[in-house]
């Protein structure tokens, strides 16, 4: 009786969370199934036409999309291997507590606070190859001239740069709470059994980091297949299709052309793309079931 | 004490009379008019008039302006929720013929008919503006904000080089390859030109296509009576354009490969370049002392064409509409039928929009602070109205263009394979949306 009444309150506290969950995230959702149906242009809705799965034989015969489904594996594989990597040295070095680290890790952490946007704009002033910082810096270090953003060859590596750039210190703050969750005691005996400092990591941090990581790599895998919000204020997917990502694909066709059916398609097939992958990641990470709950 | 209340209440009365006077006199007071635009240049020439506009008539006018692109997408948006957002919409002429098949403008016909020829002036306008903003024969938009490409260049350093400004392409290759890495012109480059994916170099193939001898449908072009809307973006002309885009990047100053409409004109009103052929709205800007290292030092003259082809110059620009989802169509139209009277077009002018009415260009005492007022005069009779698409279709096509022109200069395909690739996307585009193609 009791019990039976705690839940139908429970149930009636969760109504409101329920109900926006359904408004704007499960209706869009079946709605754009429905849309990717249809062969239909938002300006001329009067002239829509049922085309079946017609879209989604469309995109995989249009080379802009496998192309953006090619640069989006490589930003995401790439970006997320770097982010790691710079984030797990920067980790390590905070984790230090020296003097003055304090404030040095509130500068470090500035990239994340600010709106991708923002960055993209202040990024395409750095990497502007006339009056940029970044070739005069590279002038002074007698790197010559580098086109960044405005060659197909460095766009993309530029962009992950700025997305590494970005994110490194999400990775690292995580990293950082899972290294000072390693108890000392570990440390001591590993420093008492004379294991060397290399032995330290391989044997003591990274398994105490592993779970931690693969949250890092999940999040991030799921943020970068939707990279939007930094090509969109950087390179627009250019020079030539160099930087066109799955997102920018699918604004390009709904927002720029307006042609809402196809859109929805190419999202779809991202939706399908980024649960498969995260299911494969966490298959790979649970297996064995090495993880107690 | 009662006497103050019986003052008090007379002065709230006299007060309360004058605010009725005053809003009778002020037809729109109290109402508030949202227009959305383009931020080009002339939003500051368009905040100075509306301010006049406010005082005549107590409205508010409320003006949201966006780059290029999103321009386009917040408007189709807006009107295709049909939310009434906005009452006056400014957009580009090739969306002409989206907006209107979409119904998202009002046919302004029936208003025009209402009012005073002489405070309408329609033949004051340069015709092809006029035929800019009509779709299927009636107007949708009045041409108040037309732009022609003019071929700006530095008359100092042409003289310097004893050179005359040029006439075709191929004199254009010439200088450009002149004032680039020339000892005697330091830091120069020939010239600057759009590249950048998308939009920018979408439309600036189609600036050049016509001057090349070129077309992009074969039953599109000044004078046509046949129905052919089969795309030919893979023609020779059209190949030979890419090629000469890729010709002259060497003769841009570095990282134009980036370059829009901003950046092409900001090369030039920096002296960075000795020739820049862009619209005319941004041609103020290197008269401007306060911005412009070059003022003094510039001509314009026609843009050119082919040595033995008769220059197509590129006619654009923004036509003024009703939305139809308004709630305030009749400010709407007051507002517009004001600002696009000739004596209201020109203080826009003088305020630094671009002339669009025939008697504004010829003023005495505007052309004498705005001396490349003569090169339209001289550009407009060559122009033509479908010199880009105006059809519903027009967004998509001159966006695709951009992207596979960018990729072939880019180098990720051949210009031959690129084009080829424009050819087959514009025609199926133009089959499923049921034109006649053969």
């Amino acid at each position: 009786m009791q019990k039976s009444r705690l839940k139908r309150i429970g149930l009636l506290l969760l109504l409101p969370a329920l109900v926006y969950l359904a408004f704007l995230s499960v209706y869009p959702t079946i709605y754009a199934v429905l849309l990717s149906g249809k062969d239909v242009n938002l300006a001329r809705p009067y002239k829509a036409l049922f085309v079946g799965l017609g879209n989604f034989f469309r995109l995989f015969q249009d080379d802009l999309f496998l192309k953006s489904i090619y640069n989006t594996l490589k930003i995401a594989l790439v970006s997320i291997v770097l982010e790691l990597a710079v984030g797990y040295v920067v980790a390590e070095i905070f984790d230090k507590r020296l003097k003055g680290m304090e404030i040095l890790r509130t500068i470090y952490m500035l990239p994340m606070m600010v709106t991708p946007v923002v960055w993209g704009l202040v990024w395409v002033y750095i990497f502007n190859p006339n009056f940029g910082l970044a070739n005069y810096l590279c002038d002074r270090l007698g790197l010559g001239f580098q086109p960044w953003f405005a060659s197909a060859d460095t766009a993309i590596w530029s962009l992950i740069l700025v997305n590494v750039w970005q994110w490194a210190p999400f990775t690292a703050v995580i990293f950082l709470a899972g290294l000072s969750g390693i108890p000392a005691t570990l440390l001591d005996a590993a420093a008492v059994d004379g294991a060397k400092w290399y032995q330290v990591i391989r044997y003591v941090k990274f398994p105490a980091l592993k779970y931690v990581a693969m949250v890092v790599i999940l999040m991030r895998m799921m943020d970068n297949l939707r990279l939007f919000d930094l090509v969109y204020s950087t390179t627009q997917g250019g020079p030539g299709s160099a930087t066109e990502t799955m997102s920018f694909f699918i604004y390009r066709h709904g927002f720029k052309f307006f042609n809402v059916g196809y859109s929805s398609a190419a999202a779809i097939i991202v939706l399908v793309m980024i649960i498969l992958l995260s299911q494969l990641l966490i298959r790979i990470f649970y297996r064995g079931g090495e993880i107690s709950e | 004490m009662r006497k103050l209340i019986v003052l008090g209440i007379a002065v709230l009365w006299g007060i309360l009379c004058l605010g009725g006077a005053m809003a009778q006199e002020k037809p729109f007071s109290g109402q508030t008019l949202h227009m959305i635009m383009i931020a080009d240049p002339f939003v500051s020439a368009f905040e100075k008039i509306n301010a006049k506009f406010e005082e005549i008539t107590g409205a508010k006018v409320v003006m949201d302006s966006y780059p290029y692109d999103a321009t386009h997408e917040k408007e189709v948006i807006s009107l295709a929720a049909g939310t009434g957002d906005y009452d006056v919409i400014v957009y580009d002429i090739p969306w002409v013929g989206e907006f209107v098949e979409g119904g998202f403008v009002e046919e302004l016909e029936p208003y025009i008919a209402k009012e005073d020829p002489a405070l309408m002036a329609m033949d004051d306008y340069f015709p092809v503006g006029v035929e800019a903003g009509k779709w299927k024969g009636k107007v949708y938009g009045l041409p108040f904000g037309l732009y022609f490409v003019l071929t700006h260049y530095r008359k100092d350093l042409f003289d310097q080089a004893g050179v005359t400004p040029p006439k075709t392409i191929e004199e254009l290759k010439d200088r450009a390859a002149l004032f680039t890495n020339n000892p005697n012109f330091p830091d120069l480059y020939g010239i600057a030109m759009n590249y950048k994916r998308g939009a920018p170099v979408g439309q600036a193939w189609f600036e050049y296509i016509w001057n090349f001898g070129g077309k992009y449908f074969k039953g599109l072009y000044p004078g046509s009576t046949e129905e052919d809307w089969t795309p030919v973006f893979d023609a020779p002309e059209s190949i030979e354009v890419v090629k000469f885009f890729q010709e002259m990047l060497q003769y841009n100053p570095p990282g134009a490969i980036n370059y829009a409409w901003d950046e092409r004109a900001t090369a030039f009103q920096q002296g960075k370049v000795a020739m820049a052929s862009t619209w005319t709205v941004r041609t103020p800007m290197y008269w401007d002392p306060s911005i412009s290292k070059v003022v003094g030092k510039v001509g314009t003259t026609v843009f050119p064409a082919k040595e033995g082809l008769k220059p197509v110059p590129p006619v654009g620009g923004w036509v003024m509409g009703i939305a139809s989802s308004s709630n305030n169509k009749d400010l709407a139209w007051e507002y517009i039928k004001w600002f696009c009277s000739p004596a209201i077009h020109r203080e826009f002018c003088a305020a630094g929009g671009p002339p669009s009415r025939i008697s504004t260009a010829q003023d005495p005492e505007l052309t004498k602070s705005s001396p490349w007022y003569s090169t339209i005069l001289e550009t407009a009779p060559l122009t033509y109205v479908d010199c880009r698409p105006r059809i519903p279709e027009s967004f998509e096509i001159i966006d695709v263009v951009g992207l596979k022109v960018s990729e072939a200069l880019q180098g990720e395909t051949s210009i031959e394979q690129a084009m080829s690739d424009v050819q087959n996307y514009v025609m199926t585009l133009m089959k499923r949306a049921g034109y006649k193609v053969k």
